[in-house]
């Protein structure tokens, strides 16, 4: 365990709203070690970008309020950090990848530029050095001619290329950790697979953790070594990603697995996992998940489970997981 | 664009002051005159002719610059313009700088700071600016700094005393200027003291509507992707609210300014006339109690190549500030 780049203890993100309490993280804890990629999947609204947001210190409080027993990242308890010692970490040692390149990029600023401010600040380099370097990291992540595209305005770019442009400024800094929340769900599919390969590409080169979120198993199988699974603001199952694809636990989990004709055999029709995620500010009692679930029974509705190890780094939040080998 | 404009301004203006059943040529010749005299000044001023022909003339004089005669002052229209627009021109340049120059930061800080007592306090004071009267304000400003302290003149734009033995070299026909070039420190001194009132009347109003205007459009802005994504970059937050988001917030703020200058270019009436300011506001209203038509129409067809250049100017900032834009 000498090797853990961050562990995430107990994580309550609630936020305070006019329509109440959003209980948006109900108790999160997760691991990474160096240079592993850990997928988070879940359903949209399940509170994975609050997940990563809360790591990165980024939610707004208020109306936000970000509790923990710790976030220790690389030796330090981010939580007990000031703000200008977050910052100094934010970009340099923990980088975020947005969903949407279009956004995500200031739209009156050269992309060339706003590469080498990131640069400029975190290597406290000049500003022709860190528009030096921004090149070079364009011409790194892919990007064709990459000393015009660098003076290219984002709205003059395809989602493919802003994409790769933003991964070249956060990988300027050589972080020890990528959070990536969906870094191809707004690209087309083959501009997705392209992107999909450079990322794997330079985070093995370059040895970066990668924190990758997305509501796609399909992705998850093709770069994640392990893999958690979130329903409504916990995680219920994490493993291995072999082992999670191979042998599913929990039942949301399963129901997941089962969306995916390709990967699971013996199927004959596509299972609609029944009803709806739970709103957050009023969420079931007991397990999370009880309402949707076929197996759930009278201590579901009232306890919450929590984690239990079934073997070797496989966990799972359920009193009625499938135990059978 | 300038010249279809200006067209539809002159004919409409035109025909409106030449349709309203009163005659200045008997303005002109007084109550006394005879009807022979009144005839005699009328074919003087063209008034007898068609009015499509008289429209013709105009516009043919127009083009070579004559306005012609003010009936109220008996001074070319041009050279009255030329006499009052730059009064206009500094009162309000001042007042848009100053509004600028506070505004913009105000409304910044007041948006990064927001909900919290500098914000409130920020909104208040914008708030109060557009609930008050402007001219409620210039008369209160007037009766307690000049009428009781008696710390600043009532009104006017210089102390014709000073000038008199100070002669004001006119170059640009801004006094602060024309003044602070030559070195004439007494006559720079009176110029100082009369705007002060002015342009704080009219600082006060316009700061109202431009701190709004910059804090909520800087609001929208701290909401974007973009403002999100510079965060987890780790930049400053310098960098952030003063180059990434005002850099952003600035476009709509820019067109507001613009807007607003440019109508008060044309004459910002209620200062003017509270502080006897001889600005093109108080020369319109002038000519417009004396039905001085031709003065009329010189000031409107002023008013609407300002409005059109203003208008320009800001089509180009905003091409500068928005990369969006240049392409489209
Ligand atoms: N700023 C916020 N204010 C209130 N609720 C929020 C805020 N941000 C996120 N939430 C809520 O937190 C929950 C999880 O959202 P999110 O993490 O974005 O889901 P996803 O898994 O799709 O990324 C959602 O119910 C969302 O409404
Ligand atoms: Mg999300």
């Amino acid at each position: 365990m000498g090797d853990l780049l961050l562990r995430v203890k107990d994580l309550y993100t609630h936020f305070y709203t006019f329509e109440g309490t959003v209980k948006a993280l109900d108790g999160i804890s997760l691991e990474l070690k160096r240079a592993e990629t850990l997928g988070l999947v879940g359903e949209t609204g399940c509170g994975k970008s609050v997940t990563a947001l809360s790591i990165l210190g980024l939610i707004p409080c208020p109306p936000g309020k970000v509790e923990a027993a710790e976030i220790w990242f690389d030796g330090v308890d981010l939580l007990k950090l000031d703000k200008e010692e977050m910052r100094a970490i934010r970009g340099k040692k923990i980088a975020m990848i947005f969903q949407e390149p279009a956004t995500a990029l200031n739209p009156v600023f050269p992309v060339g530029e706003q590469t080498a401010e990131i640069i400029r600040i975190h290597k406290q380099v000049s500003k022709r050095e860190g528009m030096q370097k921004a090149v070079e990291m364009f011409h790194l992540v892919g990007i064709p001619d990459p000393d015009r595209v660098s003076k290219k305005y984002p709205h003059e770019l395809s989602g493919g290329m802003n994409q790769r442009v933003m991964i070249a400024a956060k990988l300027s800094s050589n972080p020890a950790l990528l959070v990536a929340d969906e870094p191809t769900t707004a690209l087309d599919v083959t501009v997705q697979a392209q992107i999909l390969q450079l990322m794997k590409g330079l985070v093995q080169r370059f040895r970066t953790a990668v924190i990758f979120i997305t509501h796609d198993l399909g992705v998850v199988a093709e770069i994640c070594d392990r893999v958690a699974v979130m329903y409504a603001g916990v995680i219920v199952e994490s493993s291995k990603t072999r082992v999670l694809f191979e042998n599913p636990r929990h039942p949301y989990t399963r129901s997941l697995l089962q969306a995916i004709p390709k990967l699971v055999e013996r199927i004959d029709r596509l299972p609609v996992i029944s009803g709806t995620v739970p709103s957050l500010i009023n969420p079931p009692s007991g397990c999370r998940f009880h309402p949707r679930c076929s197996l759930a029974d009278s201590p579901c509705k009232v306890e919450k489970p929590s984690p239990t190890s079934v073997e070797a780094e496989h966990w799972v939040s359920c009193f009625r997981y499938d135990q059978g080998d | 664009m300038l010249v279809p404009v200006l067209l539809g301004v002159s004919v409409v203006m035109f025909f409106i002051t030449h349709v309203v059943p009163s005659s200045p040529a008997r303005l002109i010749g007084g109550p006394h005159a005879t009807e022979e005299t009144i005839r005699q000044i009328e074919s003087e001023l063209g008034l007898d002719r068609p009015l499509h022909l008289q429209y013709g003339i105009y516009i043919r004089k127009v083009l070579s610059g004559d306005f012609g005669i003010s009936i109220h002052s008996r001074n070319p229209v041009i050279e009255d313009l030329k006499n009052y627009f730059p009064a206009t021109f500094e009162l309000t340049s001042l007042a848009m700088l100053i509004t600028l120059i506070i505004g913009i930061p105000l409304g910044v800080f007041s948006a990064t700071h927001k909900d919290r007592a500098a914000d409130h306090a920020t909104r208040l004071f914008s708030l109060s600016g557009v609930a008050m009267p402007l001219f409620w304000l210039g008369l209160l400003l007037q009766l307690l700094l000049s009428s009781y302290f008696k710390l600043l003149p009532v009104g006017g734009r210089i102390d014709p005393l000073v000038t008199l033995l100070h002669p004001i070299r006119h170059m640009s026909g801004l006094y602060l200027i024309d003044t602070l070039i030559t070195g004439n420190w007494p006559a720079f001194k009176s110029a100082v003291l009369h705007i002060i009132l002015p342009t704080t009347t009219l600082v006060y109003f316009l700061l109202a509507t431009l701190t709004r205007m910059s804090r909520s459009s800087m609001l929208e802005i701290l909401r974007q992707d973009y403002i999100r994504n510079a965060m987890a970059d780790g930049l400053p937050e310098k960098t952030i609210f003063y180059r990434y988001a005002l850099r952003n917030a600035l476009i709509p703020t820019v067109t507001i300014a613009g807007l607003t200058y440019g109508l008060l270019l044309g004459g910002d009436f209620l200062v003017e006339i509270i502080y006897s300011w001889p600005g093109l506001g108080f020369y319109a209203v002038g000519s417009m109690a004396s039905l001085d038509f031709p003065a009329i129409m010189g000031v409107t067809m002023l008013v609407a190549v300002i409005f059109v250049t203003v208008n320009l100017i800001v089509d180009i900032l905003y091409a500068v500030l928005d990369p969006r834009i240049r392409y489209g």
